[in-house]
């Protein structure tokens, strides 16, 4: 083939590639309806009890008046702003048509039309379950099979009859909930010490609220339906058991140092067991470092804030830490109570939750052995341990380990460590979404891709990482203010959306009980399974704000009185 | 019979490379993708099968190595050409749902793309351009 034949193919190519690639943009971006329509729903503890289409957001029916009339309903219009076609032959083409959280679907079949509304779906889990990749071990999308039996049943016949020949289509609504007025958006410029103390408290009581008379937490809670999900966390618990005490020694109030106390005691009651000539944590013939890491944590907040006796409790299991600790400083991260032998595997997560138990441990032992031992555990996550060519262009998830870099700041000060901990900022930082970048409510979040909903939780931990090195590095006088400034930002970005996505109150006529979810933490914008850890991080991270960042905020020209809400 | 106009280390260069290019995709599909899905493996197959026999005959100097090589290489960049295509316009339909993808959207589709580009794209361009037009009744050993 000669040259200029090459030539010309590819031009053609690539004019009629564009061509496509224009046509189906066109094609699948919403239009603005030609009719305005106004899809009405009376909500009541969590469930539809009528729905009726208007013309205008005004528009009432006797149908809709008497749903109104029962306590507890809530009038919510969702008007629809956009319409763009479907293609519903494939499951997975459909299933990624529909942003989450935002679209739902016009399904029309037999000269009968229905739709199934963005907050049906977030009620019953409908987005980001649609389509499951074991490789990567994520699913995403909406639930096809869900809006096809829902529109089934509203319209009267079988599911496969609407998936063989109903017409589908994406309609994007903006949702009014109506005689509630909405609120201010919480924005990273307009953050401030009063907003962050009013969501740290909320997510306290949550968690507080969920604490029965055991010490045991609610572990993971449906919030839609106020119903506990199976499962249980030791290391979670313990988390969770540090935050409240950070939140209690914070306030001072009697629920929160109450909670705290019952959940410790659960730890240190029923929880503490014998590894070997050691105390530790778990029940279970082989049980993990991180179990008892996280509660020396929490054992030292409460030691230091609330309870000395918990110091104690810090000298009982320290021991177990230390032992675990092999000579170049790597943690075994496993114990095998019937041979009774570490067991010399690695997890994530567990030596840097070992190695910040350690560095708080110092703080309230002033023992040497927990100060060496949290050192060389440093010194090992941040050196022998993420040595290879390319380390500089990826990371693990390195928030304990930023957060002990800081507690050892003052006893033992590692500059690489922190010089780690700020690269893995910055890496953090270009990974960080704006505005523009997501349809979803993304500002701040950290994220790949458009069509997975952010998570809440990797922008706390983060959060608790950057403040701690945010920390050190003001101490340290390493960073130049233009770093300073972007670390900054970075936290403010995160902590907002955080805290524009915590339910205070939420979407309250979504859920059963909007008084027990008060003040959770979701796991994105459409996970509303709420599992402990999540309040925990969050909670966690926005304290520390409050500590090290919000003085300098307070005098910020840029610091705004805002509401709080989503 | 190979075309007169052949210097010998080409001959053997483009040979390899298509054995190479073979190999890769063969790897790159049927190891390194977690899934099989008929519709890749099929056309994965054939394209590995092409490519490999091609860079065999070429390094054998078989007389029926150019038309193969031609044949292998038009194969070759037509399915390279759908497959841009098909990222392009998943690209376009998820800008169309969407909007903006993201900076990491947009890297991954790209860097999609860019991986494919030295097996369906460049080689195939070079070797076709390399064979030059079909001199039918000029070829002598």
């Amino acid at each position: 083939m000669s040259a200029r034949a090459l030539v010309r193919t590819f031009a053609i190519y690539l004019w009629a590639l564009s061509l496509l690639c224009a046509f189906i943009v066109a094609r699948y971006s919403l239009h603005t309806p030609k009719n305005p329509l106004v899809i009405t729903s009376v909500w009541q503890a969590g469930k539809i009890t009528n729905r009726a289409i208007f013309s205008n957001e005004t528009d009432s029916s006797p149908e809709i008046e008497a749903a109104l009339a029962q306590p507890g309903a809530t009038r919510v219009n969702e008007v629809v702003t956009g319409i763009s076609p479907i293609e519903a032959n494939v499951e997975a083409l459909f299933a990624v048509s529909l942003v989450s959280a935002r679209d739902g679907a016009r399904i029309t079949y037999a000269g009968k039309t229905t739709y199934v509304t963005p907050d049906e779906l977030l009620t019953q889990r409908g987005y980001d379950h649609g389509v499951e990749s074991s490789a990567l071990g994520v699913t995403f999308g909406a639930d096809v099979q869900l809006i096809i039996a829902l529109a089934a049943e509203r319209l009267g016949t079988r599911a496969s009859e609407i998936a063989a020949h109903a017409t589908f289509a994406r309609i994007r609504v903006a949702r009014k909930i109506v005689g509630i007025p909405e609120r201010s958006r919480v924005t990273p410029e307009g953050l401030n010490a009063d907003i962050v103390r009013t969501a740290v408290m909320d997510a306290a009581h949550y968690l507080a609220r969920g604490v029965d008379e055991n010490g045991r937490f609610r572990y993971l809670v449906n919030a839609v339906t106020n119903k506990n999900l199976a499962g249980y966390d030791w290391p979670r618990h313990s988390g969770a058991t540090y935050f409240l005490a950070q939140a209690a020694t914070m306030s001072k109030d009697p629920e929160l140092v109450a909670a705290t106390l019952r959940a410790a005691s659960m730890l240190r009651d029923r929880e503490t067991a014998r590894c070997g000539p050691n105390a530790c944590i778990g029940q279970d013939d082989v049980v993990d470092l991180g179990s008892a890491a996280l509660a020396v944590v929490a054992y030292a907040q409460i030691a230091a804030g609330i309870d000395p006796s918990y110091k104690a409790q810090v000298e009982k299991l320290t021991p177990f830490l230390r032992a675990q600790q092999r000579d170049d400083g790597e943690f075994k991260h496993q114990f095998d109570k019937s041979t009774k032998r570490a067991i010399d595997i690695q997890f994530p997560y567990y030596s840097g939750e070992a190695t910040l138990a350690l560095a708080r441990a110092y703080r309230v032992t002033n023992d040497p052995l927990d100060l060496k031992a949290a050192k060389n555990g440093l010194a090992r996550i941040v050196g022998g341990a993420w040595s290879f060519f390319g380390n500089r262009y990826y990371f693990g998830e390195e928030h304990w380990t930023c957060q002990a870099m800081d507690d050892l700041w003052d006893a033992a000060p590692d500059p690489h460590a922190l010089d780690f901990c700020m690269r893995w900022q910055e890496y953090m930082r270009h990974m960080q979404l704006r505005a523009d970048e997501s349809p979803h409510d993304g500002d701040g979040a950290f994220a790949f891709d458009p069509i997975l909903t952010p998570r809440l939780t990797p922008a706390a931990s983060r959060c608790e990482a950057g403040v701690a090195s945010y920390d050190a590095a003001k101490k340290s006088h390493s960073a130049s203010p233009a770093e300073l400034a972007a670390l900054d930002m970075q936290l403010r970005r995160a902590l907002a959306l955080i805290i524009r996505q915590q339910f205070s109150p939420g979407p309250a006529h979504l859920f059963a009980d909007p008084e027990a979810v008060h003040g959770a933490i979701p796991g994105s914008e459409v996970d509303w399974e709420i599992r402990i850890d999540y309040a925990q991080h969050a909670g966690s991270a926005m304290i520390r704000w409050l500590d090290v960042l919000a003085p300098a905020a307070s005098q910020s020209p840029t610091n705004q009185p805002q509401n709080v809400g989503p | 019979m190979a075309s007169p106009n052949w210097p010998a280390k080409s001959r053997i260069v483009f040979g390899t490379l298509d054995v190479l290019a073979a190999a890769i995709l063969a790897i790159g599909v049927f190891l390194g993708l977690p899934t099989r899905w008929p519709p890749v493996d099929l056309c994965s197959g054939l394209l590995v099968f092409l490519l490999l026999v091609a860079g065999i005959g070429l390094l054998a100097n078989a007389a029926w190595s150019e038309t193969l090589a031609r044949i292998a290489s038009r194969v070759v960049l037509v399915f390279g050409l759908l497959f841009f295509a098909l990222v392009a316009s998943s690209v376009s339909y998820l800008y169309g749902i969407y909007g903006a993808v993201g900076r990491g959207g947009a890297t991954l589709f790209i860097l999609v793309g860019a991986l494919a580009v030295p097996y369906l794209f460049a080689l195939p361009v070079t070797e076709l351009l390399w064979l030059g037009s079909r001199k039918v009744g000029k070829q002598v050993r």
